[in-house]
Formats: C-alpha cells, structure tokens, sequence
C-alpha cells in the first residue's frame, strides 16, 4: 500500500521535472506548449474518490505553477482542477460500452487505443480550453484562444501517447 | 445542525470545486498583471453600472441642492462676465481707433499723456482669461468617498467618450482629482483626498510655487509645502493649479490659505488650505483633456530618452 503511494510520489517528481524543465520550453511556433503532468493526473486510480480527486489536482497544478517560471501563477491549479472535476464523470459516461479492466496503469495495453483516445483527449482539449481562456481572461481574440488550444491539446495528447508506449509499456501482465 | 451535513453531503463536492476554482482564480488575479488589469477594469465597469442606478435613484432627492448650487454658479459666471466686458472695454481704449482720432481735437491727437488717459488700468487676474488649448469634458460622478486614507471618484464617462488615465479632474469650485484607470463606460479617479495624489499649485500673490498633498483625516483642508518663507503671505491667499503640465489649466483655482505655520524649522512654511471643492457632495465634474497632450508627452518622453 504505502509502496504505491511511494510510487505515485516519484512519478509527480518525474512528471513535475520533466514539465518544468523540458516540456515548458517546447513551445511549437509559440503557440503550442504541451502540459504532460496532466498524464499523471489522468493515470491515477479511477476509484479514487473525487474530493480527493480534485484536491491532488489543485495542488499538482499550483506546484507546476509556481516552477513554471516562464508562464502565469495559477492558471495550471485552475485548469487542472477544472479537468479533473470532468474526469469521473467523462469516464462513467462510456464505461458501460467499452467495459472498464480496472487497472490505470495500463491503459493503452489493456483497454485498448480507442478508449485511451477517447478517454485522454477531451479531457486534455478541455484543461487547455481552460488553461487558455485564464491566460487571455476575456473572449477577446476568440479564434486565437480556441486555436491554440486546439493545437496544444493535439501536441500534449502525441506526446503523451509516446509516453505510455515508452515507460508503461514493460510493465504488462 | 443534521440539516447543514445533510447539504454538505450533498453539494460538498461541488463546493470544494468551486473554492479551488476560486483560489485559483484570486492566485491568477492577484500575481499576474495584465489579468489584474482585466479583472479591475471589468470590476470598474460592473461596480460602475451598480453606482450609476443607484445615483440615478439618488439624484431626485437631491435636486433642490443642485438648483441653489447652479444658481450660484450662475451668479459667479455672470459676475465674471462682468469683469470680461470691463476688460473688453480696457483693450478696446488701449488701442484708440481710426475714428477716435477723427473726432479728437488736434491738439489732443499726438499728446501721450492724454491717450494714456483714455485707458482705463484693469489689471484681471490671469484666471480671466481662457487658456487655449483646453477641452472640458462634462461628467457626472456616480460614486465617491471622502473618509477613507487613499479616496477614488468615479465618473460616468470613459475610454468611449475620449479619457484617459492622467487627464485631470476639476469641479466648478477647484481642482478635484486625475484619472488613474478607465474601462469603455466609466473613469476612475484619484481624489484629491487622496494620499497619494499630489499637485503642483503656487499662491497667486507671488507665483510661489508648492506642492500641495492631503494628509488625511479632514476632507475640507490640504497641506501646501515648500513655499519659502522668504515669501509673504496672508490669512485669505488664493492658492491655484501651476500649470507646469496639460493635467490642469493654469491659475485654476484649488483653494485658499486658511493658516500657515512659520515656525517649521526647514525653511519652509507649513500652509493649511481650506479646499475650494466640496468633497462631501460632488456631482457635476469636467475632465481636463488638452488637445496637444499626446504630442507634448511624446516629447517629455523623447527629452528623457536623449539624455
């Protein structure tokens, strides 16, 4: 038990390291930057309960905010918590048509591309939907705003993708 | 008591949603800048229409005061047109015509000590005359405060009818404050009870000039500093805008000397001003804008830049 926690804890530090020190300076044509910590929010264990849910979202998000120094204070805590708020409903929303194995670690292998698709990308389109929109803070520039996060999600869900195929791969039953 | 778990058990997560959304909402706001400029000016226009219905409510039962305050003013203006056509006559002996000099005898024609007879010495203060380059807009204040440290004024007009922040403020009585933020309806002011408001004024009996600062407590009196004490000065001195900027016109009037302290020992005379203004029931104001201001900034601005 306490192992897993452990484990849960060092993936943050990989994931908080990795976002802050490599992925925040990916930045596509200065309108795309990905936001892979969120991998490590979307794997977390899906009986988790959403008080917590949401609280471990918060607070990843304000840890990668307050490292994030090229980037506004803040806007990560919002946006992730307002994914992760989505996340257990999103996921009871197709459940029952793709039937759920119960293990989160791994994902793809088990459940298969189509529900790690279907499952990871509209959460992510809709944490940079709201990462962007705290950014700007008005619907001024509209198309620019849904454009770039358009095109962010797209980049964070590619890169996530490779991701899992790297380090959750070896770890198949 | 049951009753408050029973809700919480129901709607706590939500609530829990909406405080971490809020917290990160208020972090956003509160360390980032131009998200802070956004919210405020969203807040100025929102906290501005509240004030404008509530004022529009007000002013009915306010309008007998308005009435004796415009009857007043009426008075003061027709006064000073008064004084205008006096020096209007003044210019027109100064310079005798043509036909004046038709009707005058020969002898008179070429003697200087009788033509100077003729002209009538007005000497109007400088306040008389209009400044060029002046515009006043009017505007009506929706919401302000005299008994806070730091007070604000809002006004009715904004980005839409032409202001912007720096441009002055004045009442018809005296000076009142600057603008410091504005959204496209409404205009915030620095009031002149402000601590932070600070203004170049002079005593129009020697052209002294001061700096004249609120220091809190009373909204009727400011405190004019650095005039010399080397200059006179009496009980009654009216004390008017400098005019070392576009922000005020010159010779506007701000107040007069209500007391004066020489015993300070930096060489300067502590002056209590009695404010023209009454902050208590500001209603009719004008924005100061000045039609060359853009261009006279830019070359303040491009001074420094050499230096």
């Amino acid at each position: 038990m306490s192992n897993l926690y452990l484990r849960q804890a060092a993936m943050f530090l990989i994931y908080l390291l990795l976002q802050v020190f490599v992925f925040n300076y990916f930045t596509l044509f200065d309108l795309a930057t990905p936001h892979v910590y969120l991998l490590f929010l979307l794997m977390l264990p899906i009986n988790l309960r959403f008080p917590f849910l949401i609280v471990i979202a918060f607070f990843v998000g304000l840890t990668v905010d307050i490292f994030s120094f090229n980037a506004f204070k803040g806007v990560h805590a919002f946006a992730a918590t307002f994914m992760m708020s989505l996340r257990n409903i999103w996921v009871s929303v197709f459940t029952n048509r793709f039937s759920y194995h119960g293990s989160e670690e791994y994902l793809l292998q088990v459940q298969g591309p189509v529900w790690y698709a279907q499952y990871l990308f509209p959460l992510i389109l809709v944490e940079q939907l709201a990462y962007y929109f705290v950014e700007a803070f008005s619907f001024d520039n509209f198309p620019l705003t849904l454009y770039k996060s358009g095109s962010s999600a797209v980049f964070t869900f590619g890169i996530c993708l490779v991701f899992t195929l790297l380090f959750h791969k070896t770890n198949k039953r | 008591m049951w009753r408050i778990f029973q809700f919480l058990g129901r709607f706590g997560n939500f609530i829990l949603f909406l405080v971490l959304e809020l917290v990160a909402l208020l972090i956003v706001v509160t360390f980032n800048k131009p998200q802070r400029e956004i919210s405020q000016r969203m807040l100025l226009e929102t906290s501005g229409n509240v004030s404008q219905v509530q004022s529009s409510i007000g002013e009915y039962f306010d309008l007998r005061s308005q009435n004796s305050e415009l009857q007043d003013q009426n008075a003061r203006l027709m006064a000073q047109i008064e004084l205008m056509r006096d020096s209007l006559r003044t210019i027109r002996f100064r310079q005798p015509t043509q036909f004046d000099f038709q009707i005058l005898p020969d002898s008179l024609k070429n003697d200087s000590a009788y033509l100077a007879s003729l002209t009538i010495p007005i000497d109007l203060p400088d306040s008389m005359f209009p400044e060029p380059g002046y515009v006043f807009m009017p505007a009506r204040t929706i919401n302000s405060t005299v008994h806070l440290n730091y007070n604000y004024i809002t006004i009715d007009k904004g980005r839409r009818h032409g202001i912007l922040p720096g441009m002055g403020l004045i009442s018809p009585d005296g000076v009142a404050g600057q603008i410091t933020s504005v959204s496209q309806n409404y205009a915030r002011a620095l009031s002149l009870l402000n601590k932070k408001f600070n203004l170049s004024a002079k005593l129009l009996r020697n052209s002294n000039i001061g700096n004249l600062t609120w220091e809190g407590s009373n909204p009727d009196y400011a405190t004019l500093q650095f005039i010399p004490q080397t200059s006179t000065i009496a009980v009654g001195d009216s004390v008017v805008t400098s005019g070392y900027s576009t922000t005020f016109p010159p010779n506007y009037f701000v107040g007069v000397v209500e007391d004066f302290d020489a015993m300070t020992k930096d060489g300067f005379f502590n002056i209590k001003v009695r404010l023209a203004s009454n902050f208590r029931s500001l209603d009719a104001l004008y924005v100061v804008m000045h039609e060359h201001r853009d261009e006279l900034l830019d070359s303040l601005q491009m001074e420094g830049g050499d230096q």
